[in-house]
């Protein structure tokens, strides 16, 4: 940012404390740019709460509530369904929820709003991991990678032993009117999809892949970088869904290995030649089956 | 219930009365939810209850009630997602029991620590396994410390009765507390009774519309963001928060009385307020009840009245807030107290016991004794009543009294 002055226009200001480099912070400036003021934003707990909703320190220009971990998408639900009995119309409500909250914990909820279309629209932030509370592995937590409570040791060397939890695709089996993953490193991409979203009604859901430099042990001068890679070898489908068609939206020319990709991070820096070949040759599954899956 | 049980049999009383049909407790607590226009409704399934979320669907679906019904997908999300509704303004209702209360209550210390006044149903039921859907009060007093205000009902029209009321306990300006309306289940739940049904016209004249002061929907009208249950660190307002909660928890009392005495001067009936005494006054002996039983207790004393035999009843109808100073006031000339109710708090004796006890401590000589009884739905008989009053009045003349809760009507 060149002006280092709060803008009057932004609705998430600056003054967080989210770490330099974050993806979420990167992705949520953006999504609030275009929501606009007739928004209610509701967090999961995590990094995002707690660089911005802690008292007298309060980012963002619209009003919030923090949720609990367990229920992001009944708790919006309700939101959406008092707005809209107490007279209240054309609201955005949008919980802004992590992977762990959205793909553990709270799966039993989103999946029930996703399955009623509850006017809800739903971000989950995915870095991979419960990033707030250190680094504990989730259920989006890819293959391979180490987290605090997916270690590499001596006789688990592999870090995370099965694959990443395909959110957007069950989500998409939910038959909702939209649905889609998107990252910041693809911003026309994500800007698109987000105000798709916005103007559609029922249950939406948007899966962004966030990188995040402290976790995932990269530089936070690289986040974009990463971001882009990430889709460039298939390790990250750009795709949206509409009624359960699945549509890619952005198919690299030439998928890069995913061994640049991992090393790029020091999560993955445990990992054996033959390690990474299986990883590979998981990421051509996953790639492969997006294809067969689109319309 | 036995044979020898009187029965409640209400007359119309005014002009409020729309009519008066024969319900089981559950339907008179869903006509009275209805009453009070909830206007998001989130309840899941689950015995002895599930008949008041069948109830209100219809109620929405028939257009008699103008409201949001969630089809929910557990307890956790019913209290979620009307904790959601609630924070924007709306009025809420749901109902649930055991299990589902147990699966609740993490949202039920989200909803008193947010100040939200919803109000709930909960139709009491045993704690399994061994697996059990009779009727024991070990759910919601397990709950104690949730937040809650929590109100018993003795019967049907109770029920209904006071679901109206706890909309305006909680809705007031100075509590602001959710509040749960139990009932036993199977012996109110699924026993049917004469029930009046106020009119819709008085009871919108009893409880106005819910507008708080602070909401997601205030806050977007007025252009004024808001953060709602935003993160206080030690050294911030979290402690301050919880003092003013606690002091809303006291100002309840006042409402609960109040709104006794407003609805008993609108409707024509009373039910007592924080507890209902009877034949207290001149009494060495008193057994304080808790829902159901009271109308067997009552039963028994006027028996062991008939043979001069001083004995009475308290029927404590809030256990959330709990009457500490009241109770001691009206208890001070009574030298035995016992005290009888469907759970038991492991390790110590009932929970309902030990508050009462605790209230009393500072009375000189007296002596209390508690009961645990009627768990899982077992029945309670006027001869185990007259169990308790005869041990009650062996320590009146005795001044012998065990500490240990004595377990009247199981098998040893």
């Amino acid at each position: 940012m060149k002006d280092p002055q709060p803008r009057d226009d932004k609705l998430f200001v600056q003054g967080h404390t989210m770490c330099p480099g974050c993806g979420v912070a990167l992705s949520v400036n953006h999504i609030m740019d275009i929501l606009g003021e007739d928004t209610v934003v509701l967090f999961s707990p995590g990094c995002l709460s707690a660089a911005s909703t802690i008292e007298d320190n309060y980012r963002f220009r619209v009003p919030s509530a923090h949720m609990g971990l367990v229920h992001s998408a009944a708790f919006a639900a309700g939101v959406s369904a008092g707005l809209e009995q107490v007279g209240v119309d054309d609201v955005t409500v949008a919980p802004l929820a992590g992977d762990g909250a959205t793909a553990d914990i709270g799966f039993q909820a989103l999946s029930a709003a996703a399955e009623r279309n509850d006017d809800v629209l739903y971000f989950c932030h995915d870095n991979e991991a419960y990033a707030n509370t250190g680094m504990q592995g989730s259920g989006t937590t890819p293959m391979g990678a180490a987290t605090s409570t997916t270690p590499a040791g001596r006789v688990a060397p592999y870090g995370k032993s099965s694959r990443k939890k395909d959110l957007f695709k069950l989500i998409t089996d939910h038959n909702v009117p939209y649905a889609a993953t998107a990252t910041p490193g693809y911003l026309g991409d994500f800007k698109e999809k987000v105000t798709k979203a916005k103007e559609t009604n029922g249950f939406r859901f948007i899966q962004i892949f966030d990188p995040c430099p402290e976790g995932w042990k990269f530089d936070g001068s690289r986040t974009v970088e990463i971001s882009k890679r990430a889709v460039q070898s298939g390790m990250w489908v750009l795709a949206e869904s509409e009624y359960g068609e699945i549509e890619i939206t952005r198919k690299p020319a030439d998928r890069e290995p995913v061994d640049e990709y991992l090393e790029l991070q020091d999560r993955f820096n445990h990992l054996s030649d033959a390690e990474v070949a299986q990883i590979q040759a998981a990421v051509d599954e996953f790639w492969d089956g997006y294809m067969e899956a689109e319309v | 219930m036995t044979a020898e049980q009187p029965r409640v049999t209400p007359e119309p009383t005014d002009e409020t009365a729309a009519e008066t049909r024969v319900l089981t407790g559950n339907e008179a607590a869903a006509h009275g939810a209805k009453l009070a226009r909830p206007e998001v409704v989130s309840a899941y399934p689950i015995t002895p209850q599930s008949a008041i979320s069948e109830t209100m669907a219809g109620f929405v679906a028939s257009g008699e009630l103008d409201a949001k019904l969630f089809r929910i997908e557990s307890e956790h999300s019913a209290m979620s997602s009307l904790i959601g509704a609630s924070l924007t303004g709306a009025r809420t209702f749901t109902a649930t029991a055991s299990n589902g209360l147990f699966y609740m209550a993490e949202m039920l210390h989200f909803a008193s620590g947010g100040r939200l006044p919803i109000v709930m149903a909960v139709a009491n039921r045993a704690a399994s396994p061994p697996w059990n859907v009779w009727g024991d009060q070990s759910d919601s007093l397990s709950q104690r410390d949730s937040g809650w205000i929590q109100l018993y009902a003795e019967n049907c029209q109770e029920a209904l009765d006071l679901l109206i009321q706890a909309y305006r306990i909680a809705e007031s300006d100075d509590v602001m507390l959710p509040a749960m309306v139990a009932f036993d289940g199977f012996q109110v739940s699924h026993i049917s009774e004469p029930v009046v049904i106020p009119s819709q016209e008085a009871v919108d004249d009893f409880l106005p519309p819910y507008d708080p002061e602070d909401s997601l929907a205030q806050s977007l009208v007025d252009g004024d963001p808001k953060a709602f249950h935003h993160i206080t660190p030690p050294e911030a307002s979290f402690f301050e928060y919880k003092y003013r909660q606690a002091q809303a928890g006291e100002r309840a009392k006042d409402r609960i009385e109040e709104v006794d005495r407003l609805f008993g001067e609108r409707f024509g009936r009373r039910w007592g307020g924080l507890f209902d005494p009877y034949r207290v006054d001149d009494a060495g002996v008193v057994l304080v009840t808790l829902g159901s039983l009271t109308t067997t207790a009552k039963a028994v004393a006027d028996e062991y009245r008939e043979k001069d035999l001083p004995v009475g009843v308290l029927k404590l109808r809030s256990f959330r807030p709990f009457p500490e100073d009241e109770l001691a006031t009206v208890l001070e000339d009574v030298p035995v107290v016992g005290v009888v109710e469907k759970d038991h708090s492991f390790g110590l004796t009932g929970s309902v016991y030990g508050d009462v006890a605790a209230a009393l401590t500072n009375v000189d000589g007296q002596l209390t004794q508690n009961f645990v009884t009627g768990l899982g739905g077992r029945e309670v008989t006027t001869e185990h009543i007259r169990e308790m009053y005869d041990a009650l009045l062996e320590t009146h003349d005795t001044g012998c009294v065990d500490r240990r809760s004595r377990w009247v009507g199981v098998s040893r």
